[in-house]
């Protein structure tokens, strides 16, 4: 299938430190690509990329053919470009449902809507709307809450909600499981199963290999800003690169490292038992 | 009413309008010290309109127009600079203002201004009434949301297409709106302009109120003009101590309320609460 996101040769340095380094990703349109990596790979670089806070030194972004690299920062949600932050950016004075409605923002237009009371008749249809996804996504009970003070998974999933209210073309998922406990986890892995709309192409940064496994059928591994594998979930995983950017390896100079020298009781021991 | 309380009332009405025009930038976080300057030109334009036999009503209109006119002219390129410096350059223009008027001897320079139509203290309170409608209902569109969103992370709310700087432009234009009200109200009540009084101080008391009062509701201002209007009148029997029991107040509120007197958690705990959806 044709890809909806294209990164071709893309470059970024920041001075004389190379973040990412002539990375080419392609994403399916309708698939969910998950994208690992261990801390400092240039993951979240790539989502700061793709919504334009950064830009590349090098290389362009295609998005169904066409570059998006001068569209600058608040026009990119306008190309149907949604995403999460890996810190979280809820407006801690907002609450739940005002959060998840500030996700709207690009569909809803004209100066006359956007004067025109939340709680009102013209904005009945998108009030409901985002009372659905709210629905969906478990925060039915806490939309009249205030965003400060909800539990870091709740906190999560307005982030989620508020981008899919969005309608994206792509949605951006940086690191949705970081924080959560396990149960939170196997929550989150089921809700967003059953929530993301088929046609919305998804990227998703996450450490969690397990999430990856469960939501994504395409997965890419980085490290140090290069692509170090591709291809299915399982097989991206278990690849030996991924495992040794994950954990290391072993360097032949411990393994024929010499035996520790003896402490001064051992060698007396020693030297009583010579004499 | 006697003459005492009706001067109270109309220097309340004048101070919580003021309030307004300090609480429109400043629930999208940008810091006005322009205020004082927003409202000579609302007062001044009105008295002159007035004095070429403009109606009180129009006048007062014209004054509004003016200074919202200078607000749009003004934050286009002031808005460029961030936090301090864009309090700075605000300053800078009421000081700008100041120093014209008080040089331009059409406008009576140092002399003062003599203004004709004299407003009484209850269409006062009703032009409040309207200020303080329209802030409530733009703090119930998408775009009071905007504005607490760009208060709160403005970076983060331009992810969602919010035109922050749009946003913080339309604020802040109207806020010099408010203050051109405030200005013209100030105007036709005491009857008598004189550049002088339109200082920093007048601009360092409109965000006070705004402050103290709370910026996470459109009520904040209203609730920190009247406090801090009446307080050192209340205090006034214990004459010169008064100003320390106004700094006392100050303070204790800044300990005890960080984020203003009237929070939204505050609203959320009531019991009787409107619900959103």
């Amino acid at each position: 299938m044709k890809p909806l996101l294209f990164l071709h040769g893309i470059t970024l340095t920041f001075g004389g430190l190379s973040v990412i380094d002539n990375l080419d990703i392609q994403v399916r349109k309708g698939s969910r690509c998950g994208l690992i990596g261990p801390n400092g790979a240039g993951k979240t670089t790539i989502f700061n990329l793709l919504s334009g806070v950064y830009r590349a030194t090098a290389g362009e972004i295609l998005l169904d053919d066409e570059p998006i690299d001068d569209v600058p920062l608040d026009r990119r949600i306008d190309l149907g470009i949604g995403r999460t932050f890996q810190n979280l950016r809820l407006m801690k004075h907002l609450t739940v449902l005002e959060n998840i409605m500030l996700g709207q923002h690009r569909l809803v237009g004209s100066w006359a809507r956007i004067l025109a009371p939340l709680g009102g008749r013209w904005n009945r249809a998108w009030r409901d709307e985002a009372m659905e996804v709210a629905e969906t996504l478990g925060l039915r009970d806490d939309v009249d809450r205030l965003a400060q003070g909800l539990s870091y998974g709740v906190q999560k999933r307005i982030e989620i909600a508020r981008a899919l209210v969005g309608r994206p073309r792509l949605l951006l998922l940086d690191e949705p499981a970081a924080g959560l406990n396990s149960s939170e986890r196997e929550e989150l892995v089921t809700v967003l199963a059953s929530s993301l709309p088929r046609d919305t192409t998804v990227l998703i940064v996450e450490h969690d290999t397990g999430f990856v496994r469960t939501l994504c059928d395409h997965t890419v591994a980085l490290n140090f800003g290069r692509k170090i594998a591709e291809g299915d979930p399982a097989s991206v995983c278990g690849h030996p690169l991924v495992v040794e950017a994950y954990l290391g390896k072993d360097e032949p100079i411990y393994r024929n490292r010499p035996q520790p020298a003896l402490s001064n009781e051992a060698a007396f021991q020693r030297n009583d038992n010579a004499a | 009413m006697s003459g005492y309380a009706t001067q109270i009332a109309a220097i309340l009405i004048i101070n919580v309008v003021a309030a307004y025009a300090a609480y429109m930038p400043l629930a999208c976080g940008q810091l006005n010290l322009g205020i004082a300057g927003f409202m000579a030109i609302g007062a001044y334009t009105s008295a002159v309109l007035n004095g070429h036999g403009v109606p009180l009503g129009l006048s007062i209109l014209g004054g509004a127009c003016a200074s919202t006119i200078a607000g749009l002219a003004v934050s286009i390129p002031v808005l460029r600079a961030r936090g301090i410096y864009l309090t700075i350059a605000t300053l800078a223009f009421s000081e700008v203002v100041a120093a014209v008027l008080l040089n331009v001897n059409a406008l009576g320079g140092a002399s003062g201004f003599v203004v004709n139509d004299h407003m009484s203290v209850a269409p006062m309170a009703a032009v409040m009434v309207l200020v303080l409608a329209a802030v409530v209902w733009l703090s119930s569109t998408r775009f009071g949301l905007c504005m607490t969103a760009v208060r709160n992370d403005g970076r983060g709310t331009a992810v969602f297409g919010v035109k922050v700087r749009r946003v913080e432009i339309a604020a802040l234009t109207i806020g010099a709106g408010f203050a051109g009200v405030a200005g013209a109200l100030y105007a036709h009540h005491f009857n008598y302009l004189e550049a002088q009084h339109f200082n920093v101080l007048l601009s360092t008391y409109a965000v006070l109120y705004a402050l103290l009062g709370g910026l996470q509701t459109p009520v904040g201002p209203l609730i920190g003009a009247l406090v801090f209007t009446l307080v050192p009148e209340f205090l006034r029997s214990t004459d010169q101590w008064r100003y320390v029991g106004f700094g006392v107040c100050i303070i204790l509120l800044m300990l005890l309320r960080p984020e203003g007197l009237l929070t939204r958690r505050l609203i959320h705990d009531l019991p009787f609460r409107r619900r959103l959806a």
